[in-house]
C-alpha cells in the first residue's frame, strides 16, 4: 500500500468519521419547528481559566408541544425528566430560566432549575436566591459559586441590559469589564477578578448596609411604611431612628386598626409589654434581619390586625392575629401567620435565623420559634382598671446600626356609655326583613349569657352565626324557625360584631343573606344605670369594594368603594403592592403597575389610596368616546376578519384560533369549562355573542370558569349576566352590559375575581361591589379585576384587534 | 375705400350692403365655428386625460387591494392583476424600519400599539427579542405650544408590556395636568432610558386621556434613544404606481396598513 493510498484512505475515513458523528447543535435556543436529539447547552458554568461563564453541552431530545409551536418539552437523556420551556424561538434557554436541566456540569454550581438540587450559598454572593451549602467540587474545581436565579448569557461585547446600572459587586465576573467594572468603580470587589471561590466559596457580595431605621405606629396612627423618625429612642453610633406614638380608647374596649412595624439592618421586635406584669417577646418576628447573599436586606414586618370587624377588644384574651411577612429583594419567599388565639399560645415562624447565621454569605431564610405564653385571666377587662399594651421595636445593636428604639402604645379602658345592639344604629351589615336577629338582654356585663333570637320568616331557614369572640366561635342551626336563638357568653367585656348568615340551603348553599350587629359586653363592676345613653356608632365597618390590578380604569358612574385601613387579600393572588414605600400593603384601588383612574363623576370615593402611582381624574363632565363597541367590532369583523357562524357553543362547532359568530335565539349560557378545556395551550378563541349572554359556573365546585386560564374572550353585544354564585371568570369579557349577580336581588354574599379583563360599554345598573358583599370579612375587596396581558392577549392578538390605514396621495417621479 | 352711394340707383347701393352685411356675418360665424371647433377638439383630448387619469388612479388602488389580499405579495404587476395589458407600472409591498415613528392621528380615548420588538404578521406573533433601546415620545399634533388652555389638552398614558411578565411598567406624560398624580411622569421629548421599562417589554401602548369631546386627536412621534438604531416595522407601506393608455398618465399612491391594533376599549377595565 502506497503512501498515498494510505492518504486517501484515512482522509475519507476522517470525512466519514466526521459525518456520523457530528450531531446537530442545539445552540442554547430552543427551535420549535425541529424536534429530535440535540446537543442542548445549558447551564452557565464558570470557566476560572477564561474568566467567563460558559455553557456546557449535553445531549437532550426536544420535542415540539402545543400550539403555536413556541412550546418545547427538552428530555434529559440520562434520567428521562421531562422538562417543559416556555421558551421562544430563538430564545436562550437560560435566559429564560427554562427548567432544562442538561446535566450538571462537574464542578459547576448546581443550579436548581426547580429542582431540589442544593444550591449554593456560603459564598460567592449569589445572584438571587440562595440557601443551603456550597456543592461539593465547587471549590475544588475553582468554579465561582453560583446561586439560582439569572442564568447568563455567554459573553458579549456589550454590558447586558440586565445588568446595566447594578453595582460590580452583583454584576457577574465574566460580564464587569463590559459592563464598566474594570476599574473596580462602583464598588467592584478585585477578589471576584482572580476567579474562583475563595475561602469556602468565592467571594461573598456584601449585604448592603441600609441606614438602620424602624418605625412603630399604634391604631389611629397608622404611617405608610418608611423611615418614621422621631422623638424617643435613638442612641447607637449610628443615631439610629426612632419614634413612638400613643393611643387611648376610652368610650369603648375596642381599638381598630393596625400596629406596624418596620425596621432594616437589624432591627428587632423584642419587647411587647402590657404594663399589667406581663412583659415578653414581640409576637413576630423576633429577629427581621438577616439573610444575606445578594439581596439588599430583608425587610420584615408585622402587623396585627388588632380588632376590626371581627375581632373585638385588646382587653381581656389576646384576640389579636398577627400576620407577616418576610420580603426578600427578589420578591415574597416567605409568608406565614400566627394566631393569638384561646390556646394562649403564640407560636410563630421565625424567619431570618438561617440568614443571620449566614451573614453574608448568602444564606437562604431559616427557621426558628417562639413560643409566647399569654396567662388566660390576666387580661380580663376591668372598671378602673384599664389596660395598657406597648410594644417597642429595640434595635438589636448590630453591626453598624447602633442602640434604639421605637414604640408605640394602646390604652383600653371599659365601655362608658350605653349602646343599643337592637336599633339600626348598631347594624353594620345587612340586616333586612328576611335575616335579623335581637339580642336579648340587650345590655349585659360579661360572663352573662346573651340570647340571640332570629327574625327570618321567609325560608332563609339555615343559619350560622359568628359571635365575634376572638375564637372563631361559630354556631349553626338547619331549618330554624321565626323563634329560634342562639345562647352565647361573652367572658370578656368588649365590643362585638355579631355575624348571621341565612341561607335557603345547609352549609350556605342557595341564595343567602347576611346580617351584623354590633354588641357590647360591659365590664364587671360597672354599673349600666349609671352610664350614659351613647350615639349610635357609624358603622365602622367598611362597604363592601372593588380592586383592580394592573390595568386602567373607566367609570361612567358614580362610584363608592372605599378601601378599608389595613386592607387585606382578596385571596393568594392578590399581592401586587399599593405603595411604592410599601411592598406589603394591599390597601388601594388600583394596585401594582396601576394606570390611569377616569371616573365620570366628581365625587367618586376610593379611599385614601387610589394606588401607588395616583394616577386619577373625576370629571363629571368626561364622556367616555367608544369607537369600538361589541357592535361596531362585529360589522369590523364580518368586512374584515375570518370568522365562523355558529348556532351552539358546542364543541362540534368552535375552533381554535377562530373568531365564532353566535347569533342565540335566546340568552347564550356557558355554565361548564367545556369551551377552555377544548383549547390546547397557546391557542385561543374569540367568541361573540349577539345578544346576551349567562355565565353560571354554580353546577362546578370550584365556581369558577376557566380556571385553567385558556386564552379566550368573549364579546357580547347585549348583557353579561353573571350568576352570584359565579366566583371567578378567566378570559376577556368585553360587553355592552354586565350584570354581576342577575339571579339575586340585593348584595350576594359571594366574592368575584375576573382574571384577564372585563369591559363594559355601558355603566351596570349597580356595580360589582354594589350587587356583591361578601361576608368572610370586609377587608377584603368583595370584587378583584385582575388585568392578565400574557395569558390573554398574545394569543389573541391578531382576532381582537383592527389596522388603522393611512392613505397618501403621492407625486409619480420620473424614472 | 370710397363708397358712393347714388340716389339715383338706389337698388345697386342695397344691394351691395347686404353683400357687405354677408360678408361680415360669414366671417363672424366662420370665427366662431373655428373656435368652437377648437374648443370641442380641446375637451375631447381633456376629456381623454381625464379618463386615463381615473383609470390610473383606480389601477394603482387596486393594486393596493390586491396587496392587502396577499399577504405574501412583495411586488405585483398592475396589468397582470387586471389583465389588461393597457395599463402598467407596479405595487411594493414593504416593511420600513423607522428610527422615528409618527403615529396616525390617535382619538380621543383611543390608543396605538407600538410593537417595540416587532410583529411577524404571518405567524400573527408578537417578536421575541430584547428591547434595550431608549425611547423618546413626541408631540405632533396638537401643534400649538398652548394646547393646555384649548380643548386640545390631552395626557397620554404608556403602558409597557411583555408577554411574560405582563405589565412592565406605565409611564403618564401629562403637561396639561389633567390628572391627579404623584408619580411616575415624563414630558414630552423626554429621554425614558430602556431601564426604566425594563424587563424586556415588547409592546407599548400609548392611550389618550382628553376630557374634552372637541379634541381633534393627537400624533405622537416614538424616536428611537439610541443612535443610528430603528424601531421594527410597525406594518405593511404599499406603494402602488400605475399609468393608463397613450396619454401615460401616471397615479402613485401609498397606504400605511398597521399590524393588529388592540381597541383601548378592549384594554381597559370599563364598568
Amino acid at each position: 500500500m502506497s503512501i498515498k493510498t494510505v492518504f486517501i484512505t484515512l482522509l475519507f475515513a476522517s470525512i466519514f468519521f466526521l459525518f456520523f458523528t457530528a450531531h446537530t447543535t442545539f445552540a442554547a435556543a430552543c427551535q420549535p419547528n425541529e424536534a429530535g436529539i440535540f446537543h442542548c447547552k445549558a447551564f452557565t458554568c464558570f470557566n476560572a481559566q477564561t474568566g467567563k461563564y460558559e455553557y456546557d453541552e449535553h445531549t437532550c431530545t426536544v420535542q415540539t408541544v402545543g400550539f403555536p409551536q413556541s412550546t418545547c418539552q427538552a428530555l434529559q437523556t440520562s434520567s428521562s425528566r421531562t422538562y417543559q420551556s416556555t421558551a421562544l424561538a430563538n430564545t436562550n434557554w437560560d435566559d429564560i430560566d427554562a427548567n432544562l436541566n442538561c446535566g450538571t456540569p462537574p464542578g459547576c454550581n448546581q443550579g436548581t432549575h426547580g429542582d431540589n438540587i442544593p444550591t449554593c450559598s456560603g459564598g460567592g454572593g449569589g445572584d438571587g436566591e440562595g440557601g443551603g451549602s456550597c456543592p461539593t467540587g465547587c471549590n475544588a474545581n475553582g468554579d465561582s459559586c453560583r446561586a439560582t436565579g439569572s442564568h447568563l448569557l455567554p459573553p458579549v461585547s456589550v454590558c447586558p441590559a440586565q445588568w446595566i446600572g447594578d453595582r460590580c459587586n452583583d454584576i457577574p465576573c465574566a460580564y464587569r469589564d463590559e459592563c464598566s467594572c474594570g476599574s473596580c468603580l462602583n464598588g467592584c470587589s478585585p477578589s471576584c477578578e482572580a476567579g474562583g471561590c475563595v475561602g469556602g466559596g468565592g467571594e461573598p457580595t456584601p449585604t448592603p448596609t441600609p441606614a438602620p431605621s424602624c418605625s412603630l405606629s399604634c391604631p389611629g396612627t397608622e404611617i405608610t411604611g418608611g423611615n418614621d423618625g422621631g422623638a424617643g429612642g435613638g442612641g447607637g453610633a449610628s443615631g439610629t431612628a426612632g419614634g413612638s406614638s400613643s393611643t387611648t380608647y376610652t368610650a369603648a374596649g375596642k381599638a381598630e386598626g393596625n400596629i406596624t412595624f418596620t425596621g432594616i439592618n437589624n432591627f428587632n421586635c423584642s419587647v411587647f409589654t402590657d404594663e399589667n406584669g406581663y412583659t415578653g417577646p414581640c409576637p413576630s418576628p423576633t429577629i427581621v434581619s438577616g439573610g444575606g447573599g445578594g439581596d439588599s436586606g430583608i425587610l420584615g414586618t408585622w402587623t396585627t390586625r388588632s380588632q376590626s370587624s371581627s375581632k373585638s377588644s385588646w382587653s381581656g384574651f389576646p384576640f389579636a392575629s398577627y400576620l407577616s411577612k418576610l420580603l426578600k429583594g427578589t420578591g415574597i419567599t416567605n409568608s406565614f401567620s400566627s394566631v393569638l388565639g384561646t390556646s394562649t399560645l403564640l407560636a410563630q415562624a421565625n424567619p431570618g435565623g438561617g440568614g443571620a447565621s449566614g451573614g453574608a454569605s448568602g444564606g437562604t431564610s431559616g427557621g426558628s420559634s417562639t413560643t409566647w405564653t399569654f396567662p388566660e385571666d390576666f387580661h380580663i377587662l376591668e372598671q378602673d382598671q384599664p389596660k395598657k399594651y406597648t410594644a417597642t421595636a429595640i434595635d438589636s445593636g448590630g453591626g453598624a446600626s447602633g442602640g434604639g428604639q421605637c414604640a408605640c402604645a394602646v390604652t383600653l379602658t371599659c365601655p362608658e356609655t350605653l349602646q343599643e345592639p337592637n336599633e339600626p344604629g348598631a347594624i353594620i351589615e345587612g340586616c333586612d326583613n328576611q335575616c335579623d336577629f335581637t339580642v336579648n338582654p340587650a345590655q349585659q356585663h360579661n360572663n352573662v349569657e346573651t340570647t340571640f333570637e332570629l327574625e327570618i320568616p321567609n325560608g332563609f331557614d339555615n343559619i350560622t352565626i359568628d359571635y365575634d369572640d376572638g375564637y372563631g366561635t361559630t354556631d349553626s342551626l338547619e331549618d330554624a324557625t321565626n323563634d329560634s336563638s342562639f345562647e352565647y357568653t361573652y367572658r370578656n367585656a368588649g365590643v362585638y360584631d355579631v355575624a348571621i348568615t341565612c341561607s335557603t340551603q345547609p352549609n350556605g348553599g342557595g341564595s343567602s343573606r347576611s346580617c351584623t350587629r354590633r354588641l357590647t359586653s360591659y365590664c364587671t363592676g360597672t354599673n349600666l344605670e349609671d352610664l350614659p345613653i351613647g350615639t349610635p356608632t357609624p358603622s365602622p365597618t367598611p362597604g363592601p369594594w372593588m380592586k383592580v390590578q394592573d390595568s386602567s380604569v373607566h367609570i361612567r358612574s358614580s362610584v363608592t368603594s372605599s378601601v378599608p385601613s389595613g386592607a387585606l387579600a382578596f385571596d393568594a393572588s392578590d399581592t401586587a403592592t399599593c405603595s411604592a414605600g410599601n411592598p406589603n400593603s394591599l390597601a388601594c384601588f388600583n394596585s401594582g403597575e396601576a394606570g390611569g383612574i377616569v371616573a365620570e363623576s366628581s365625587s367618586a370615593e376610593f379611599g385614601t389610596e387610589i394606588s401607588k402611582k395616583g394616577w386619577i381624574r373625576r370629571d363629571e363632565n368626561y364622556a367616555m368616546n367608544s369607537l369600538m363597541t361589541p357592535s361596531s367590532f362585529i360589522e369590523y369583523v364580518k368586512a374584515r376578519k375570518d370568522y365562523k357562524v355558529v348556532t351552539a357553543l358546542t364543541a362540534d362547532q368552535l375552533e381554535t384560533n377562530r373568531i365564532h359568530l353566535f347569533d342565540p335565539e335566546t340568552t347564550a349560557l356557558v355554565s361548564s369549562d367545556a369551551i377552555p378545556d377544548m383549547i390546547p395551550a397557546g391557542s385561543g378563541m374569540v367568541i361573540i355573542v349577539d345578544g346576551d349572554m349567562t355565565i353560571d359556573m354554580s353546577a362546578l365546585a370550584n365556581q369558577a370558569f376557566n380556571q385553567s386560564k385558556k386564552a379566550i374572550t368573549f364579546i357580547v353585544t347585549g348583557r353579561l349576566q353573571i350568576s352570584a354564585a359565579t366566583t371567578e371568570l378567566n378570559g376577556l369579557f368585553i360587553t355592552n352590559e354586565v350584570d354581576f349577580a342577575y339571579d339575586y336581588v340585593g348584595a350576594a354574599s359571594t366574592p368575584l375575581k375576573v382574571v384577564g379583563n372585563m369591559s363594559a360599554m355601558n355603566s351596570p345598573l349597580e356595580l360589582c361591589n354594589e350587587h356583591r358583599a361578601r361576608i368572610d370579612s370586609r377587608l377584603k375587596p368583595t370584587c378583584l379585576f385582575q388585568f392578565d396581558y400574557p395569558n390573554q392577549f398574545p394569543p389573541l392578538i391578531d382576532m381582537i384587534s383592527t389596522k388603522t390605514y393611512d392613505w397618501t396621495q403621492l407625486v409619480p417621479t420620473s424614472e | 375705400m370710397n363708397i358712393k352711394i347714388s340716389h339715383s340707383n338706389n337698388g345697386k347701393a342695397q344691394s351691395g350692403q347686404v353683400l357687405l352685411i354677408a360678408i361680415l356675418l360669414s366671417t363672424v360665424l366662420l370665427t366662431l365655428g373655428l373656435s368652437l371647433l377648437d374648443l370641442t377638439g380641446k375637451d375631447t383630448r381633456v376629456t381623454k386625460i381625464q379618463e386615463d387619469t381615473a383609470k390610473a388612479q383606480a389601477a394603482a388602488e387596486a393594486g393596493i387591494e390586491a396587496a392587502l389580499n396577499d399577504l405574501n405579495a412583495e411586488e405585483l404587476e398592475i396589468a397582470t392583476i387586471l389583465n389588461d395589458t393597457n395599463y402598467s407600472g407596479n405595487v411594493t409591498v414593504a416593511e420600513l424600519t423607522h428610527h422615528s415613528f409618527q403615529t396616525p392621528l390617535i382619538s380621543k380615548d383611543a390608543q396605538y400599539t407600538f410593537f417595540l420588538t416587532g410583529y411577524d404578521p404571518v405567524a400573527k406573533t408578537i417578536t421575541s427579542a430584547t428591547m434595550a433601546d431608549n425611547m423618546v415620545i413626541n408631540r405632533i399634533t396638537p401643534t400649538d405650544s398652548g394646547y393646555c388652555a384649548s380643548d386640545q389638552a390631552f395626557a397620554v398614558e404608556l403602558t409597557f408590556l411583555s408577554s411574560t411578565a405582563g405589565v412592565v411598567k406605565r409611564y403618564l406624560i401629562d403637561e396639561c395636568d389633567l390628572l391627579e398624580a404623584t408619580t411616575d411622569e415624563y414630558d414630552f421629548a423626554a429621554t425614558i432610558p430602556s431601564a426604566d421599562i425594563s424587563p424586556d417589554p415588547s409592546v407599548m401602548i400609548a392611550r389618550i386621556i382628553a376630557p374634552n369631546n372637541n379634541f381633534d386627536g393627537a400624533k405622537l412621534e416614538i424616536v428611537n434613544g439610541t443612535v443610528d438604531a430603528e424601531w421594527p416595522a410597525q406594518g405593511k407601506t404599499i406603494t402602488s404606481t400605475a399609468s393608463f393608455g397613450e396619454s401615460q398618465v401616471t397615479k402613485k399612491v401609498q397606504l400605511f396598513q398597521s399590524f393588529p391594533q388592540l381597541p383601548a376599549e378592549f384594554f381597559v377595565t370599563q364598568m
